[in-house]
């Protein structure tokens, strides 16, 4: 019987061919689109909880989007006086304050990282945010001469780096967390101020703002439970010369830019998928009238009603299976090449999907694309079980 | 008797084609079918086939009463036990001639059969044409492929519907001794035909006249 249905399907190969390539096209739209989703999904969520401040506050005059600071990766080399953390401290309504430092890599070839990537230094003393991580270490703190890498640095490669000039020891590699800590390279603030300090490519920063060892870069603020987060940015604001971003909002708005975004790419998936079904079931309708010389002479020669239904629902499942494994290929394919544009952007939260997260994507799609297959199998096998073996007496050549 | 009709009775709407046909056929015999166009041979062909059911009567088989049998059951028989030659050769034209002979093989699960396939077509002067498309093929050919299929299973009875249409003289001759040769083989053979001349090669010929059957002297055929 099998071979019957590849026979049947091989020998009408250029119609075959262009079912198998629809529903193909449709899968593959759909498991990317899938896979798209899943990782902005699990970013968006992922960073909102990892990033662990309610405000962001960086320099006004600093010419970044708030969503670079928090999501890419790209040096930023923005600075502010560090008095202002006590000073923020001190307004009505700050839970907890804590400095962030930024400095960059160089783009060096040899033994080191091959692009220029983002410093952060943070504050062991009121840092809570990297805190997780540093608990978990040998001696619970993370030394001057260390560093902890995000999931999605590339470049270092063992367990040395030299970064500015200095080797430092790689002490671990971070979760990912769809945030800028993804593709940053984290050390203590005094560490990245000393490196900045001494990096020639920087100088030109500390003649026109001073010693970075007073200089911060961001200082990232929770608020207490019971005051408004808008209040307390607002009282921020007033100090003048800060931008005060609410994370909540910015994450927010990416959702919402991602939403209308997956609307339209959804909806060209969608037309795709309808495309292919119609194509689908024309092809299967057609087949009842097509096919009734073919299957008079089954019938004739033994077949019984239910090895017809059993031939068209085998060409169907074959022709929606085997789409469906060429689409999870195309789709993966498409995915993966989004991805590595995604990432060189970095300006949005974006996790690769987990394995498990993959499958039932999978065996959504397939079962899906299964039931289709039954659908459009379902009238033509109706129609075939009407054939009486008598018909094949009176017919003439089968094409 | 190995496949036999009783009283076998059938009427399209109100259109009766055949009425209270009796007949039988032993193992390794043949019963030649003749009658004018549209007298209800290939019906008759079709019910001993249990390709058509009757209207009234029952199809022996064995002595078993095999007419009101499931569909199913119907079908299994005819796939084990019957092989048919139908008036055209209805081959599948996008399927080469071996894997047209192969039809009923894979229709009953059974792999394997290749090679016995490839003897009956050699038997059959086939040799050079396995893998050709039957558009490839003449007319003679093409029946020839009809009639391996027809004994690729080994059938106890095979059904032949007018074998020789549209075949010149020598080749409807060279078809009609092959057919005639079965029997032989512990096979029945149950043939419609307007050919005189092949239906006189037969162990027993039945003419169908006004929906019912007559018995026709060989002797008759022979010198008519």
């Amino acid at each position: 019987m099998l071979q019957i249905i590849w026979h049947s399907l091989t020998r009408r190969w250029v119609q075959s061919l262009s079912t198998l390539v629809a529903v193909a096209v449709s899968v593959g739209i759909l498991f990317a689109l899938y896979l798209l989703y899943l990782g902005v999904s699990v970013g968006l969520g992922t960073g909102e909880k990892r990033l662990g401040a309610d405000l962001l506050i960086i320099p006004a005059e600093a010419q970044v989007d708030p969503e670079t600071v928090l999501f890419a990766g790209a040096p930023v080399n923005i600075y502010m006086d560090g008095t202002l953390t006590q000073k923020i401290a001190g307004i009505s309504g700050v839970k907890r304050i804590t400095p962030q430092f930024f400095a960059q890599t160089l783009n060096e070839e040899c033994c080191s990282l091959s692009n220029a990537t983002r410093l952060i230094g943070f504050d062991p003393g009121t840092d809570w945010l990297v805190q997780s991580w540093v608990k978990k270490l040998p001696g619970g703190s993370l030394g001057p001469d260390q560093i902890l890498i995000g999931s999605g640095v590339t470049g270092i490669k063992g367990k040395d780096a030299i970064i500015l000039g200095k080797t430092l020891h790689v002490a671990a590699v971070l979760d990912p967390t769809g945030t800028s800590l993804d593709y940053s390279i984290l050390t203590p603030i005094d560490t990245a101020r000393s490196l900045a300090k001494g990096s020639p490519y920087l100088q030109l920063f500390w003649g026109k703002l001073g010693d970075p060892q007073r200089l911060i870069s961001a200082l990232l603020v929770d608020v207490d439970e019971h005051v408004q987060k808008s209040d307390v940015a607002l009282s921020i604001d007033c100090l003048g010369g800060l931008t005060v971003v609410q994370s909540s909002d910015v994450f927010k708005n990416i959702k919402d830019q991602m939403n209308v975004l997956f609307l339209i790419m959804l909806g060209g998936g969608l037309l795709a998928a309808v495309a292919s079904i119609f194509q689908f079931f024309a092809r299967f309708f057609s087949l009842a009238w097509d096919r009734k010389g073919e299957w008079g002479l089954y019938r004739a020669l033994g077949a019984t009603r239910r090895d017809l239904k059993l031939l068209i629902a085998g060409e169907s499942l074959t022709l929606t299976l085997g789409g469906a494994i060429v689409g999870f290929i195309l789709g993966y394919l498409l995915f993966s090449l989004i991805f590595i544009y995604l990432q060189k952007q970095k300006a949005f939260p974006f996790i690769e999907p987990s394995l498990s997260g993959v499958l039932v994507g999978i065996a959504v799609i397939t079962v899906f694309f299964i039931l289709l297959g039954i659908l459009s199998a379902w009238f033509p096998a109706q129609q075939s079980g009407k054939i009486e073996p008598s018909s094949a007496m009176a017919l003439g050549d089968i094409d | 008797m190995l496949l036999e009709a009783v009283n076998i009775s059938k009427k399209y709407d109100n259109e009766v084609v055949l009425k209270e046909v009796s007949l039988g056929i032993e193992q390794g015999s043949s019963l030649v079918i003749t009658g004018p166009s549209g007298s209800g041979k290939s019906t008759l062909l079709s019910i001993l086939g249990l390709l058509l059911q009757p209207t009234e009567g029952e199809v022996l088989y064995n002595g078993r009463k095999v007419s009101d049998l499931s569909d199913d059951e119907r079908s299994r028989l005819r796939n084990r036990s019957f092989g048919f030659i139908f008036q055209s050769p209805q081959l599948i034209g996008s399927l080469s001639v071996l894997d047209n002979v192969l039809v009923p093989a894979r229709l009953a699960r059974k792999r394997s059969l290749e090679a016995k396939a490839e003897t009956i077509l050699k038997d059959l002067g086939l040799k050079n044409r396995l893998d050709y498309l039957p558009y490839q093929l003449s007319i003679g050919q093409k029946r020839r492929v009809a009639v391996a299929r027809a004994l690729l299973l080994d059938p106890i009875v095979i059904f032949a519907d007018e074998p020789t249409n549209d075949l010149d003289p020598e080749r409807a001759a060279w078809i009609g001794e092959f057919l005639f040769e079965l029997p032989r083989k512990e096979r029945a053979l149950v043939l419609v035909t307007h050919d005189t001349r092949l239906a006189s090669k037969a162990d027993r010929a039945v003419q169908i006249i006004d929906n019912r059957v007559r018995d026709l002297p060989i002797g008759e055929l022979k010198t008519g």
